[in-house]
C-alpha cells in the first residue's frame, strides 16, 4: 500500500507541474487608448492645395508630416462599399469628404461608420477623379488601393467612435463640395417604374444597378446606386415614400451624382401616401388614328427662329440663354436642348406647342420622339393646358405620363423613341402642349432632341 | 502472448494429473534467476517444431507430444535474456523434467513504442485525405519486417501493402474497437498508455486470429487481463520534440492478492506547448484500470476502464510557395493571444471505455469469453467561423449583412503569387510586400478578430467565432468467443458480436472571441430561407456551448458473425474461416436545412443494409522446422463505411447514388527461413479491391452544367466504382555477425494503383439536381498512400553489460500525389456549351495531369540505451534520433480541386507561382525522442 501511495503523489505531483494552456483562452484585454495623435492639416485644405496646383494627382512626401482627420461614414458590411472608406470632416454638419483606397475587405470591422480616424498622408497619394477625391497609394504611376500590409502605417484609429448625423438636403442642392459626405434627404420615393424591382438585381444591372429617387419638393430626381454584389441586391423596391441617408458621391464615370447605401435601413419608407405627379388621365380609345389633328416635324424649318411663326413658343423661364434650338442631322429636323456649358445653375425652358383644337373630333391622342444623350438623369417632362395665354405661370399644367428617351452616358444616341399613346379625349377646346427641360450646369445636362409631335383623332 | 483462452487451457493442462498422458512430454518450471519468483505467461517454443506454449501463474509449463530425438527448446520472456535449452528425448521417457529454469532480466526495456509516431498523421487535417496510421499497430510483433515497418518507416505515411489502417482491425480483449465512422482504429481512445497495453496478440496480414476474421490487413488484440501484469511500480519520464515535450507516466500492478484480485493502475500525462511543428500544443490524460477477480478455476471477471483525453492543436497542409517562404515546421492555423500560443484547429477527443470480461473455461477443451463494453463520449474537432453576420429590416424585406475576412494567413489572396496572377501585367511591389508580410507575420491574429467583433458596428454578433465539428457517440457492444479443441489436431474458433452505436453530430459554438451572440445562418446563400440551419427554428442568435449549422444522428448496428477451423499437425497447420456481418445505417436530421426543405433534411432517412460474408484461409506447410511455406487467400465483401454512405450528411439524407458493397480478393505466399545464422522471410502478394466509394469537398472553379452559367460552387463530390490493384514483395533479413551485433534488412517493394475508371457526381445546395459527370479516367494512376517502396539496413549492438545501440539507413520511393478527379473528368475538357473547350489541346492535357510522383529520399535513424539494476531497483533509460542528416521530404500531398477545367488549370500552371497548387505534407527535420525509467 506504501508503494501505492507513493505512485498517487507522484501522479498528482507530476499532473500539477505540467499544465498546458490549449483552449481556455479570456478575452484578451484591448488597449482603449487615445493614440498620440493630432492632425496638422484638413480634407479641405488637402483638396483645394491640389485643386490650386492644376494637377490631378499629388504624392506627399515621405518626410512629409500632414495628417488629416476624419469620421467614417462608409460601411462595408452588407457589401455595398467594396475596399474603400469615406469620411467626411465632422461628425455633423459636414462640409466636406474624401475616399480612401485600401486593399483590404470587411473594413467595417475595424473602421466602423462613425469612428474618427488620423490619416498620415506621407506616402500616400491624392487624385482628383472628374470631381471625386481620393486618397490611394502610387504603384507604378498607377493609382491603387493601399497594400493591405501598410493600412496601420497609413492610418490610426481614434477610440471615439460618434454617432453621424447627417446633413439634410434636397436633391437641388447637390454639389461636388458635398460629394464624399453623409446625407439626409426627406420626402422622398423611388420613381414609379422602379416599384416592384430589385436594388440590383435585375437582368440589365451590370455592376451597380441604378434605381430612380424622387423629392417631392423638387423637380429633380436622385439616382441609388447600389452594388450587385451587395447583400440588398434582392430586396424590393418599395412603394412608400420617406427618408434616405445615404453617402453622396458620383457614379464610376464621375458623370453623375449617386447616393450610395450603407445597408437598407438607411432607407426608411412608411408613409403610404406618394407624392407622384398627377397625370392626365383620360380613358379615351387609344386605337382611333384617322384624322391628324396636329402634326409637326420640324422639317421645313431653316433656323431656330421659324418657331415663333409656326406658333411655337420656346422660353427660358430665368431668361437665360439656353433654349431649343434647331438641329438637322440626315435631313432630318428637330429640336435639340442641353444645358451642357451653359452656365446656367438654373436651367428651366419650356417648349409649347400653338394652340390645338380638339372640339371637332374624339378620341384624341398624342405621341412624340425623343432621343437623350449625355445622359445625366431625365429631366424633360410634358405637360398640356387648357388654358394656356403666352403666361407659362398663369396656365394650369397638367403632367402626362409619357415616357422619354433614356439615352446613353457618354457617346450620341442615334434612336428616337416614342413617347407612347397619350390620351387626350377629356379635353376640349384648345389645347397647348409643352415640353419642360430642367437643367443645371454642370450636374443635370442631358441633352434631348424632340421630333414628330402628333395628334391624331377621330 | 498468446490469447486468454489458450493461456487459460494450457493453464489447466498443466494442473491435470499426468497419468493421463502417453505421449512423451516435457515440462518445468521458469523462475526469475534473481528473485527466484516465478515467470508468468513466458512463451516455451520447440523450434523444429514450431510449437509452443506459455507458463501458467506459477512459472509451470508443459509441452505435450514430443517426438523421440534431438530437440531445441527456446524460452522467451518480455523484459528477459533468451534462453535455449538443447535436449534428447528417449523414447521410453514419459516425461522429461526440466526443473527450475533460470532467466536473467534483460534490463534493456523493450523499446518504447510511444517513441513512434503514432499520432502523428492525425495531426494534419484536410477534408479530403484525413490520413491514417496504421504502423503503430505492428510494435509488438516479433516479425523484423513488421517491426521495421513500425520503427523505421512509421515517419513516412508508409503503409504495408499500401493499405490504410481501416484495412487492419484493432480490439480490446476481442473486441473489435475500430470506428464505425471511416473503420479505422482512435489511436487517441488509449493513447499515452503504452506500459499497460504491451501485451498484445497479433496477426498479420492475412493469417488467422483466434478471435476474429481480421481485416485484410491482420489485427492487434490488446490484452488487459490484471493477472497478466507484473507485480510492481514502474514510472517514466520522456522528453522528445515530436509530437508533444513530455510524457510522464506512472503503472501499478498489485499482483495475487490473497483475496484472489488482481489489480493494475496506470496514469500517463503527455503535453507540449508545441511539439516539432509550430502551434502544435499536446495535452493528454490518460487513466487505465484492470481489476480482476479470479472466482475459481473455471470462472474469471475482469474489469477494464480506460480515460483517455487527448487535446491536440493540427498543423496545414502547405503549397510549394508557402513551404518555401516559411520551413516544414510552418503551422498556418496558430497565432499569438497575448503571448501564449493559441491553435485554431484543435483535435479534442474525450471517449471512454469501460468493459467487463467473463472469462469462462467450461472444460479442458472449451472456453467462452464474453464481454460487454460501452463507450461514450465526444471527438471534436475545432475551427474558425468568419461568416458571422446579422439581420436588418423589416419582416418584408430582411437582409442578412456582415461577413469578415478569411483569417487564414496562407490563404491564397495574401499571398506573393496573387499579385503576379496577371501574367501580363504581374504586380511585383504588391507581391513583394505580401511576402514580407507573411514571412514576418504569417500567422493568425486573434486579438483583431477580438477588435472586429467588440466594433459596435455589428450590434454584438461576432464576425469571428471559434466552433467545433463534434461527434459524440454511444457505443454498445455485447458478444462472446468460443474456443474449443476438438481433438489434438481440431479446434475451432468462433464468435458473436452486436454493435449498437448512435452518433450525435453538431456544431457546437466553443469561443464568440468576445461577441454576445452569433447568428446561424448561411451568408452565402441566396436568401433568407436557403440560408438557414434550421428552418424550425429561423434566424437564431446563439451563445457559447450551442449547438447551430447542422445536427444529426446516425444510428448503426453490425451484428457478426465469426467461424473458423484450425487443423494443425507436425507438417501441416491448415484454418479456414467464414464470416457474416450485417450492418444497418440511419441517419435522422434534427434541423430542417434551408438549401433542403422537408424530410429531405429533417426527419430520418431511408435504412440502409449491407448483408456480407467474408471467407478466407491459409496453410502453412513445415518442410522442416527451418524452412517454412505459407499461402494465404481471402474474399471480403465488406459494407461502405458510413462516412461515404450519405452524400452529405450534414445537411440532408440523401445517399449515395450507386452505394455498394466493396469487394476484396487478396492473396499471399511466404517463405520463411529459420536458421542460427540466418533468419528471413519473403513473401509475395496481391490483393484486389473492388467498388470502393470515396466523398469528398471542396470549392470547385471552373464547374460546366450548372444552371445560370455559374462557374463555381462549393461541393460534395461522390466517387463510386474505384477499383485498385495492390501487388508486391516483402522482404526481412535478419543475420548475427559477431556476439552480439546483428546485421538487418528488409524491403518493401509494392505497387499500387487504380484499376477502374470510376464514376463521378457533385452535389450542392447551390445546384437542384446532382451533376453528372460521369467516368473518371483514373485507370493506372498511383495510389496516394506513401512510399510504395521502402528499403532499410542496419546494425544492432547488444552489450552484455547491459547497454545497445543500432542505426539503420533506411531509403524510400515512388510516393505519390493525391490526384484530384475531377480534373480527370469530361468536365476538364468541356465548355460550358457542352462542347470540347475552343483550345484545348490533347498534349498539354496530358503534361498538366501528370501525377506528381516525390523525390525519394534517405533517412537515417540511431537508437540506444542502457539499464542498471540498483538491489531491487531498476533504472534505464531510451535515446533515438530520427532522420540525423536532416533530409526535407515530403510524405504525402493532394492536388487542390478548385482548377476544374483545362483552362483554370492551364493558366494556374502557366504562373510563376501557382495560386492553388498542391498542398503538401512534409516528414520532420532532425527528431529526438528519449526517456528514463524507474522499475520497483
Amino acid at each position: 500500500m506504501k508503494n501505492l501511495k507513493t505512485l498517487i503523489f507522484t501522479i498528482i505531483l507530476l499532473s500539477i507541474i505540467s499544465c498546458v494552456q490549449t483552449d481556455d483562452f479570456d478575452i484578451p484585454k484591448i488597449e482603449n487608448e487615445m493614440p498620440n495623435i493630432v492632425s496638422t492639416t484638413s480634407i479641405k485644405a488637402l483638396k483645394s492645395a491640389l485643386d490650386q496646383s492644376g494637377e490631378k494627382m499629388y504624392t506627399f512626401k515621405e518626410n512629409e508630416s500632414s495628417i488629416i482627420e476624419g469620421f467614417v461614414i462608409s460601411s462595408d458590411e452588407a457589401g455595398n462599399f467594396y475596399k474603400a472608406l469615406i469620411i467626411q470632416d465632422n461628425f455633423e454638419n459636414p462640409t466636406i469628404g474624401i475616399e480612401i483606397m485600401i486593399d483590404q475587405k470587411a473594413l467595417f470591422t475595424k473602421y466602423n461608420f462613425g469612428r474618427k480616424i488620423f490619416i498620415k498622408l506621407a506616402g500616400l497619394s491624392i487624385f482628383n477623379e472628374r470631381g471625386k477625391y481620393k486618397l490611394g497609394y502610387l504603384l507604378k504611376n498607377n493609382m491603387e488601393e493601399i497594400p493591405s500590409s501598410k493600412v496601420n502605417d497609413f492610418i490610426i484609429r481614434s477610440t471615439e467612435t460618434m454617432e453621424i448625423l447627417p446633413l439634410k438636403v434636397e436633391i437641388d442642392d447637390f454639389s461636388d463640395q458635398l460629394i464624399g459626405t453623409y446625407v439626409q434627404i426627406e420626402n422622398i420615393q423611388f420613381k414609379k417604374d422602379e416599384i416592384g424591382r430589385t436594388y440590383a438585381g435585375e437582368p440589365f444591372d451590370e455592376f451597380n444597378g441604378e434605381r430612380i429617387i424622387e423629392q417631392c419638393s423638387s423637380q429633380w430626381n436622385a439616382i441609388l446606386s447600389t452594388s450587385t454584389y451587395s447583400d440588398f441586391k434582392s430586396n424590393l423596391i418599395s412603394d412608400k415614400n420617406g427618408t434616405i441617408n445615404a453617402v453622396l458621391t458620383k457614379d464610376f464615370y464621375g458623370e453623375k451624382f449617386v447616393l450610395l447605401l450603407n445597408d437598407p435601413s438607411g432607407i426608411e419608407l412608411l408613409n403610404t401616401k406618394r407624392c407622384d405627379p398627377e397625370y392626365l388621365t383620360c380613358e379615351g380609345n387609344l386605337e382611333s388614328d384617322q384624322n391628324i389633328i396636329f402634326y409637326e416635324d420640324f422639317d421645313h424649318m431653316k433656323n431656330t427662329k421659324d418657331l415663333k411663326e409656326m406658333g411655337w413658343l420656346n422660353h427660358n423661364v430665368n431668361f437665360g440663354n439656353g433654349k431649343f434650338k434647331k438641329r438637322s442631322k440626315n435631313g432630318n429636323v428637330y429640336m435639340q436642348i442641353s444645358a451642357y456649358n451653359s452656365e446656367e445653375y438654373f436651367m428651366e425652358v419650356w417648349l409649347i406647342t400653338p394652340k390645338i383644337n380638339l372640339d371637332k373630333s374624339s378620341d384624341e391622342i398624342l405621341t412624340f420622339k425623343t432621343r437623350s444623350s449625355f445622359e445625366t438623369g431625365t429631366i424633360l417632362t410634358a405637360w398640356v393646358s387648357n388654358n394656356f395665354d403666352e403666361n407659362i405661370q398663369n396656365a394650369t399644367w397638367i403632367q402626362l405620363d409619357v415616357g422619354i428617351s433614356k439615352g446613353s452616358k457618354g457617346s450620341e444616341n442615334t434612336d428616337f423613341i416614342s413617347s407612347g399613346k397619350v390620351s387626350l379625349d377629356c379635353l376640349q377646346g384648345n389645347v397647348h402642349i409643352a415640353f419642360k427641360y430642367q437643367g443645371s450646369d454642370p450636374n443635370k445636362t442631358t441633352t434631348y432632341d424632340i421630333d414628330h409631335v402628333l395628334v391624331v383623332g377621330n | 502472448m498468446k490469447n486468454n483462452f489458450i493461456f487459460i487451457f494450457f493453464l489447466i493442462v498443466s494442473f491435470q494429473s499426468i497419468k493421463t498422458q502417453i505421449i512423451p512430454s516435457i515440462e518445468g518450471r521458469i523462475i526469475d534467476d534473481y528473485s527466484g519468483k516465478s515467470l508468468v505467461n513466458a512463451q516455451i517454443l520447440l523450434l523444429k517444431e514450431v510449437t509452443k506454449t506459455y507458463s501458467d501463474l506459477d512459472g509451470n509449463f508443459k509441452l505435450n507430444e514430443i517426438k523421440p530425438g534431438d530437440h531445441i527448446l527456446e524460452i522467451t520472456f518480455f523484459g528477459y535474456k533468451s534462453k535455449r535449452f538443447p535436449f534428447f528425448m528417449d523414447k521410453s521417457t514419459k516425461t522429461l523434467q526440466l526443473g527450475a529454469i533460470r532467466l536473467k532480466e534483460n534490463h534493456k526495456e523493450q523499446v518504447d513504442q510511444s517513441f513512434i509516431m503514432l499520432n502523428e498523421e492525425d495531426l494534419y487535417e484536410n477534408e479530403k485525405s484525413e490520413s491514417n496510421s496504421i504502423t503503430g499497430l505492428l510494435t509488438s510483433s516479433k516479425d523484423i519486417f513488421l517491426k521495421t515497418v513500425a520503427y523505421e518507416f512509421s515517419p513516412t505515411f508508409f503503409k504495408p501493402r499500401n493499405l490504410g489502417s481501416e484495412y487492419s482491425e484493432v480490439l480490446l480483449n476481442g473486441v473489435k474497437m475500430n470506428k464505425l465512422f471511416n473503420g479505422r482504429p482512435q489511436w487517441s481512445n488509449w493513447g499515452g498508455l503504452n506500459d499497460v497495453l504491451r501485451n498484445q496478440e497479433f496477426s498479420k496480414s492475412m493469417t488467422h486470429s483466434n478471435s476474429t476474421f481480421s481485416g485484410i490487413n491482420g489485427s492487434t488484440n490488446l490484452l488487459t487481463d490484471a493477472s497478466s501484469y507484473k507485480k510492481g511500480i514502474k514510472i517514466s519520464y520522456a522528453a522528445s520534440n515530436r509530437s508533444y515535450k513530455g510524457r510522464v507516466m506512472a503503472s501499478y500492478s498489485s499482483g495475487l492478492l490473497k483475496s484472489g484480485w488482481y489489480y493494475t493502475f496506470s496514469a500517463s500525462k503527455r503535453f507540449a506547448k508545441e511539439g516539432f511543428r509550430e502551434g502544435t500544443v499536446y495535452d493528454a490524460n490518460s487513466f487505465f484500470t484492470s481489476i480482476e477477480k479470479k472466482i475459481n478455476n473455471k470462472h474469471r471477471l475482469n474489469f477494464t476502464g480506460i480515460y483517455a483525453s487527448n487535446t491536440r492543436g493540427k498543423s496545414s497542409p502547405n503549397t510549394q510557395e508557402v513551404y518555401d517562404l516559411k520551413n516544414l515546421k510552418y503551422n498556418a492555423y496558430w497565432g499569438d493571444q497575448e503571448e501564449e500560443i493559441r491553435n485554431s484547429r484543435l483535435k479534442k477527443i474525450t471517449e471512454p471505455i469501460l468493459q467487463l470480461n467473463h472469462l469462462w473455461n467450461i472444460s479442458d477443451e472449451t472456453s467462452l469469453q464474453t464481454s460487454i463494453t460501452y463507450q461514450f463520449g465526444k471527438s471534436g474537432n475545432s475551427r474558425l467561423d468568419y461568416g458571422g453576420a446579422r439581420i436588418i429590416g423589416d419582416d418584408d424585406n430582411q437582409t442578412v449583412i456582415g461577413g469578415g475576412t478569411n483569417p487564414d494567413p496562407s490563404y491564397y489572396q495574401k499571398l506573393p503569387s496573387y499579385f503576379l496572377r496577371d501574367i501580363n501585367n504581374p504586380d511585383y511591389e504588391n507581391a513583394y510586400l505580401a511576402e514580407q508580410e507573411f514571412i514576418k507575420n504569417g500567422q493568425i491574429n486573434w486579438l483583431d478578430m477580438y477588435q472586429a467583433n467588440q466594433n459596435v458596428s455589428n450590434k454584438g454578433n461576432s464576425i469571428y467565432a471559434l466552433y467545433e465539428d463534434r461527434n459524440d457517440d454511444k457505443q454498445f457492444m455485447i458478444g462472446s468467443i468460443l474456443s474449443k479443441k476438438i481433438n489434438k489436431n481440431f479446434k475451432i474458433n468462433a464468435s458473436v458480436q452486436y454493435q449498437k452505436l448512435k452518433s450525435e453530430n453538431f456544431a457546437s459554438m466553443l469561443d464568440l472571441l468576445g461577441g454576445n451572440g452569433f447568428l446561424d445562418v448561411d451568408i452565402y446563400a441566396d436568401d433568407l430561407d436557403e440560408a438557414q440551419s434550421d428552418l424550425q427554428n429561423p434566424n437564431r442568435i446563439i451563445s457559447e456551448g450551442e449547438k447551430f449549422k447542422y445536427h444529426f444522428n446516425f444510428d448503426i448496428s453490425v451484428l457478426n458473425g465469426f467461424a473458423q477451423i484450425q487443423y494443425a499437425t507436425r507438417k501441416t497447420d491448415v484454418f479456414f474461416a467464414v464470416n457474416f456481418n450485417n450492418t444497418t445505417y440511419q441517419r435522422t436530421g434534427l434541423y430542417e436545412n434551408g438549401a433542403y426543405p422537408g424530410k429531405s433534411s429533417l426527419g430520418k432517412s431511408e435504412k440502409l443494409q449491407f448483408p456480407n460474408f467474408s471467407v478466407k484461409s491459409g496453410v502453412i506447410y513445415k518442410l522442416t522446422g527451418r524452412h517454412i511455406f505459407s499461402a494465404n487467400a481471402a474474399y471480403y465483401t465488406k459494407a461502405p463505411t458510413l462516412q461515404n454512405s450519405f452524400s452529405n450528411a450534414r445537411e440532408n439524407n440523401d445517399i449515395v447514388i450507386g452505394l455498394t458493397d466493396e469487394k476484396i480478393a487478396a492473396i499471399d505466399l511466404s517463405y520463411s527461413l529459420r536458421h542460427p545464422k540466418i533468419n528471413a522471410q519473403i513473401t509475395l502478394y496481391g490483393i484486389d479491391l473492388k467498388d470502393q466509394t470515396d466523398i469528398s469537398f471542396y470549392f470547385a472553379d471552373g464547374l460546366t452544367g450548372i444552371e445560370n452559367s455559374q462557374t463555381t460552387a462549393f461541393v460534395q463530390e461522390v466517387l463510386t466504382g474505384i477499383d485498385k490493384q495492390n501487388f508486391g514483395l516483402e522482404l526481412g533479413l535478419e543475420i548475427p555477425i559477431i556476439a552480439g551485433i546483428k546485421f538487418k534488412a528488409v524491403a518493401a517493394i509494392g505497387q499500387s494503383v487504380y484499376s477502374s475508371n470510376p464514376d463521378l457526381y457533385l452535389t450542392s445546395d447551390d445546384f437542384t439536381e446532382p451533376l453528372n459527370y460521369g467516368e473518371v479516367s483514373l485507370k493506372n494512376y498511383f495510389v496516394s498512400e506513401g512510399p510504395q517502396q521502402a528499403y532499410s539496413i542496419g546494425f544492432e549492438y547488444n552489450s552484455p553489460n547491459y547497454w545497445w545501440f543500432g542505426i539503420t539507413g533506411n531509403y524510400f520511393d515512388h510516393s505519390y500525389i493525391n490526384i484530384a478527379p475531377i480534373m480527370r473528368t469530361k468536365n476538364f475538357y468541356l465548355d460550358n456549351d457542352g462542347l470540347p473547350i475552343h483550345d484545348y489541346d490533347e498534349g498539354v492535357a496530358k503534361e498538366l495531369l501528370k501525377q506528381e510522383k516525390f523525390n525519394p529520399y534517405y533517412l537515417v535513424n540511431i537508437v540506444g540505451g542502457k539499464s542498471w539494476k540498483i538491489n531491487n531497483y531498476y533504472i534505464g533509460f531510451f535515446v533515438n534520433v530520427g532522420n540525423l542528416l536532416n533530409t526535407e521530404y515530403k510524405t504525402g500531398g493532394f492536388e487542390q480541386s478548385r482548377n476544374a477545367n483545362y483552362n483554370t488549370l492551364l493558366e494556374d500552371k502557366t504562373r510563376e507561382k501557382p495560386l492553388f497548387g498542391p498542398k503538401y505534407w512534409f516528414g520532420y527535420g532532425t527528431s529526438y525522442y528519449t526517456s528514463v525509467y524507474f522499475r520497483f
